[in-house]
């Protein structure tokens, strides 16, 4: 059994990174999570990764397009973003990721820019 | 007086005696250390004049069932009750029993922190102290260190929310693991606790656990 969902009230807040990797090859979810990851450990370290609270979910990564949406805690969205944008490698491909924008819930970040 | 209850000797998983360990504890200023058996193993273990060894027994299972059982036998025993935690149905049982002190490492090998609101709100009625466990933190590295903290500061905050006790400790298996009893408390303090209340995780909230249990055995 897993721990139940926390009631909204004390919940964590959340931001929603929607984003599109640039890059000349075709980038796959784990190399993103990856890059991500390491990027946020180098930048801030162990400590500030884990008030970061990144989160890359899974099946909202769209291949095709190459866009995703990353979560993050909404005291550390600014860091996230740095985090993101500090990607220079996905894999073995060179990739860059544009930020298309940070929003409060899944739904308006699939809405706004995923579509 | 500083405590550290989760110290593991030579009579259970640890490479040291605990007369080494308590001579180390005490060069780092500790009062009291805890020196864990697991359960079912009981050794006695002999009390000394310069710093206070408290008889904590581990409980280890698989389910709640278990972990209800085990406590009933042992409560008697032990100055302070503790469960290997890790297991959600362990970690909810240990909450919701009041024979138990202390919850150790509710998160260990977890993708989650291991606790809810529930586990958080029973620990707080049935008095189980919620531990952070230093070792877990010096013996991580990597993405593992940054998830494994991002759960102690998620079950930092759920304590914080349903006034649950939380408790740090050493978790050491070698003296080398020991710290003193103020540079522990920093755990709980980077994790979002306020100084003072972070410096109570390792003195006075250890100590009430072991003078009260202490108090119910001696029949007082």
């Amino acid at each position: 059994m897993d721990p139940k969902m926390l009631p909204p009230t004390i919940r964590e807040k959340r931001r929603y990174i929607a984003y599109e990797v640039i890059s000349d090859g075709k980038i796959e979810y784990g190399d993103i999570t990856e890059a991500v990851v390491n990027s946020a450990q180098s930048l801030f370290g162990d400590f500030g990764l884990s008030e970061m609270g990144l989160w890359h979910i899974m099946n909202l990564y769209d291949s095709e397009k190459q866009r995703g949406i990353i979560k993050c805690a909404h005291s550390a969205v600014e860091k996230a973003r740095l985090a993101v944008t500090a990607v220079q490698m996905a894999g073995e491909t060179k990739a860059t990721i544009n930020i298309l924008g940070v929003t409060g819930t899944i739904k308006n970040a699939q809405q706004k820019h995923l579509k | 007086m500083f405590y550290d209850l989760h110290v593991h000797s030579s009579i259970s998983t640890g490479e040291d005696t605990t007369d080494e360990l308590a001579e180390f504890a005490k060069k780092l200023g500790l009062g009291g250390i805890g020196i864990v058996k697991h359960h079912p193993d009981i050794v006695h273990i002999e009390k000394r004049n310069d710093i206070d060894i408290v008889n904590c027994v581990m409980i280890k299972a698989d389910s709640a069932p278990e972990v209800n059982e085990a406590a009933k036998k042992m409560r008697r025993r032990a100055e302070v009750l503790m469960v290997h935690g890790g297991n959600y149905d362990v970690n909810r049982a240990a909450c919701e029993n009041s024979m138990i002190d202390v919850l150790c490492h509710p998160e260990l090998g977890r993708k989650d922190s291991g606790l809810d609101h529930i586990c958080a709100r029973a620990a707080k009625e049935n008095d189980v102290a919620i531990e952070l466990n230093f070792r877990q933190l010096a013996e991580s590295y990597g993405t593992h260190r940054g998830y494994m903290l991002r759960n102690m500061r998620r079950n930092v905050m759920l304590c914080k929310e349903y006034d649950a006790k939380i408790i740090t400790c050493s978790g050491s298996v070698s003296k080398w693991n020991l710290r003193s009893g103020r540079d522990m408390c920093s755990l709980a303090g980077a994790l979002g606790m306020e100084t003072g209340k972070a410096i109570d995780t390792c003195s006075s909230v250890p100590e009430e656990i072991v003078r009260r249990n202490r108090g119910k055995l001696n029949g007082s």
